[in-house]
Order: C-alpha cells, then structure tokens, then sequence
C-alpha cells in the first residue's frame, strides 16, 4: 500500500469516526433537551388527522362489513352471544356485591379506594413500533400526568403515561422490552419482579418450590384491584433450581380501543 | 423521481398504520433498490417523534428507529460498493 492509500483509508476511517460521534452527540442532546418533547408534539399534532380519519374509516368499515353477513350466522351469532351476556351478568352481580363489600370494608378501616379516571380512545396501537407504546387522544388539557397509570376494562394495569402533549399523550405498557413491575403471583400472593416481554407478555423467575398453576391470575401490589395478567406456561428444568413463569395481560392490545387513566 | 415520490408515501402510511416491521422490510427494499435512500433516516427519526419512548434495558435511549435507520443505510451503502450489480 502507498503513502497515497493509506492517506486516504485514514481519512475515511476519521470521517466515519467524527460522523459517529455528531451522531451521538446529538442523539445525547436530543435526549437531554425539552426540544425533543415539543419537537415530538408538534409531530403528533400534525399526523392526528391521520388517525382520526383511520378510527373513522375503521367504524364504518365494520358496519357496512356486517351488512354482509348472512342472515342466519347474524341470528346464531345473536343467540350465542345472548346466553354468554346473560351468563356473564349473572356474575357480574356477585362479582359487584362483593367488590361493595371490600370496598366497605376497607373504608371501615380507613382506606379509601375511588379514583379519578378519565376515557380515552387509542389511536394508535403497541404493534406499529417496536417500543410497545400506545397514543390516547387525551392530554394535558384534561389533566393527565406522566406517570398515571393505564388500565383496560377498568382493572386490568396495562402501563403508564410516559409523555403528556396538550391533547395527546404516549402510554409505555408494562411489558415493553426491558421493563421491571412488582407482582403478586396467584391465591398465596407471593411476591416478585416481572420482566416485559413485548406485546403483552411478561416473565418472572420463582423458586422452584413456589406453588403456581396455569391460569392463576397475577396482579400488581395495590388497595384496589389490578389484575396484570394471567399464567400462560411454567417452564421448570429438572437441573435448575428456578422456575421461568410466562404470563400474558388479558387484554389483545392490537383490539383496546378504549383505556382508563386513574389521575393521581 | 416518480418512484421516490411513491416511496415516500409508502413509508409514510405504512409508520403511521402499519405494523413497524413492515416499515423495516419496505425500508430495506427501498434502500436496495433505490439510490441512495438516505430519506429512511428521516422516517426513522418520524418514527422515534412518534412513538418513542426510553428503553429502560438501553440506558433510557429513545431513538432506536433511527439507530436502526442510520445502521442499515450505512450497511446498504457499504454493500453496495462490494456488489457487482451496483457497479454502473
């Protein structure tokens, strides 16, 4: 190689350097600067009529979709779903007695367990980034706050309010990659700390001696009710003193529509 | 010109309503086959503004669509300069 070559593979190698380090440089600053907030709203603002008008199209899509439907699937599917309704009212009412009890009795000791909670429609779902984050249509203005938690159905914990824009916010579910939540696993109640998986799932690590079955119910400490998620598969290797527990949230992310932010 | 211009929309609709690997495999078509595609940076950082969120596991980093972008065009451009096809 010549003076000349090796001249210029120098050169490329310092560009490539520098341009790595602008790059970084300025993802440090972006990160560090209320810049990125503002800059990321007025992003937001500009693309909602996107969403509205998906929300809207969606809607209707379905209605003329159920003009299509045969007569007779729509009567089958009619009386199926009304002996599941009258099933599940049936045990909504024990389910509601109960829940009256507890809260009476908790306020009997002096706990009070009401929240405030404010509707708001997704508008955008966990599957369209990688970072398992949905967009409401509901901000600031109605006084939502980082850090408010998230539920679906009322009280099922699905995440938190990450950032707040005047009339939008961005909700981080609890299972993205890399987050950590405390549990309570099943009837015993035994506490640990679970991993997000992605879409919906967890993974939590328990002493092999620790009693857990598919399907028992996994909820976050708290006076109220939070249910988190239920047990899907117990992995548990004969040689390991460990076992893996992979739950899943009850809730298809990619069907919410509607969610509950409890103000603080 | 016309390709681009369709491109564009493509990556535009598929972020805002299409599932995100989606985006990253039209990305990757379009940075083979089209010259110099750096405008994936550009729907990489859109990406990010849009639904970004810091990543706890990635020291609270919050821009990995456009990491990602600006990873893959500097592999593309690489690539392409080994490849025969784009020797012309």
């Amino acid at each position: 190689m010549d003076f000349r070559q090796q001249y210029k593979t120098r050169k490329k190698i310092l560009v490539g350097l520098l341009l790595v380090v602008i790059v970084g440089g300025l993802f440090l600053l972006a990160d560090t600067t209320s810049v990125s907030e503002s800059f990321s709203g007025s992003v937001l603002q500009t693309v909602l009529p996107f969403w509205q008008g998906e929300n809207f199209l969606t809607e209707k899509a379905g209605l003329f979709l159920s003009f299509l439907k045969s007569k007779k699937t729509l009567i089958e599917e009619n009386k199926s779903l009304a002996s599941r309704v009258n099933a599940l009212e049936i045990q909504l009412l024990s389910k509601h007695a109960i829940a009256e009890e507890n809260n009476d009795l908790k306020e009997l000791l002096g706990r009070s367990v009401s929240s405030r909670g404010i509707l708001g429609v997704v508008i955008s779902k966990p599957n369209r980034s990688p970072y398992d984050t949905l967009l409401l249509d509901i901000g600031g203005e109605v006084g939502v706050a980082v850090g408010d938690k998230v539920f679906a159905h009322e009280e099922v914990a699905i995440g938190r309010i990450e950032a707040v824009y005047a009339d939008m916010s961005r909700v981080k579910l609890f299972s993205s990659p890399g987050e950590e939540i405390e549990v309570m696993i099943g009837s015993e109640h035994v506490g640990a700390i679970a991993h997000g998986r992605g879409g919906g799932n967890f993974e939590v690590s328990l002493p092999r001696g620790v009693d857990v079955a598919e399907g028992d119910v996994i909820s976050v400490p708290s006076i109220s009710s939070e249910v988190l998620g239920v047990v899907e598969k117990i992995r548990a290797e004969p040689s390991d003193s460990f076992q893996t527990i992979l739950f899943k949230n009850p809730v298809n992310m990619n069907e919410l529509r509607f969610v509950l932010v409890v103000t603080k | 010109m016309a390709i681009r211009l369709v491109a564009q929309c493509i990556m535009f609709f598929s972020l805002l309503f299409l599932p995100w690997w989606v985006t990253a495999i039209a990305g990757i078509l379009f940075l083979f086959f089209l010259p110099s595609f750096y405008e994936i940076i550009f729907w990489g950082f859109l990406g990010d503004m849009l639904y970004g969120a810091h990543i706890t596991s990635l020291y609270n980093f919050s821009y990995v669509m456009t990491a990602g972008a600006l990873v893959l065009f500097a592999l593309m451009y690489v690539a392409k300069k080994e490849m025969r096809l784009y020797e012309l």
